[in-house]
């Protein structure tokens, strides 16, 4: 695996990364789905994901850049298995809706996996590691990934200060605790 | 407010990949890493209807 497809696979991993996270964000705001803490963690986790990709394009791939990402996957892996564990038990509807059948804990865990299985799956090519230290050159298709990316986590920011407010998120928000408005009658 | 500060800090982190010093952004994710471990701990406190 050369360079250039190393970097190709990463910026499509970024790509991946942002098309989760806006689609989690669809839902949030077409279904009034807030995100619970946990769900949030995984947001964060996925937010990790892309750091080592990031560091690909701009310095080539390396060994150290796909460790970030299988350290960031393990912990979202690690947060969506105890939301799937909580709901484990027959008879709980889970929490939030479903797509395709599962809900969206499910398929965070499962995206975490993959992401596992495909830095080690890379990893395999030692010929994208040698010799130069510079990736190669990047068009516009890279550093919009780049940009978009940083765009959605700073959304994602923005977002979690409107929903939790200046304090810890409760357990189950069921309002957006900066736009909540005290009844006074 | 926990969550902003640990998304800001991955927004900065990646700020850092892209314009900065790796090791720089190594270090921050360290931290974010750690500030999402935290913020874990705090909420993962409902007992899980398992026994192993």
């Amino acid at each position: 695996m050369s360079p250039r497809i190393a970097v190709l696979l990463n910026t499509l991993g970024l790509y991946a990364i942002c098309v989760v996270s806006l689609e989690a964000f669809f839902f949030q705001l077409t279904q009034q789905e807030l995100p619970c803490p946990l769900c949030l963690l995984q947001r964060v986790a996925f937010t990790g994901l892309a750091v080592g990709p990031i560091l690909t394009l701009r310095y080539g791939p390396k060994p150290s850049h796909y460790g970030v990402t299988i350290i960031a996957a393990l912990a979202g892996a690690g947060i969506a298995a105890r939301q799937i564990l909580l709901h484990i038990e027959p008879g709980d509807p889970g929490f939030g809706s479903a797509v395709l059948g599962y809900h969206f804990y499910t398929w965070a865990f499962i995206f975490f996996v993959v992401a596992i299985a495909a830095c080690a799956a890379v990893l395999l090519f030692n010929e994208q590691f040698s010799g130069q230290d510079q990736p190669p050159p990047l068009g516009l298709f890279e550093y919009a990934a780049v940009w978009l990316i940083i765009g959605i986590t700073l959304l994602n920011a923005a977002s979690a200060l409107v929903e939790c407010g200046f304090d810890f998120c409760p357990a189950n928000p069921v309002d957006y605790e900066l736009l909540h408005r005290p009844n006074t009658t | 407010m926990y969550f902003t500060v640990v998304f800001l800090l991955f927004a900065v982190t990646m700020f850092f990949a892209w314009f900065g010093n790796p090791r720089v952004a190594y270090m921050l994710f360290a931290l974010a890493m750690v500030l999402t471990g935290a913020l874990y701990l705090h909420h993962a406190s409902s007992t899980l209807p398992l026994s192993f």
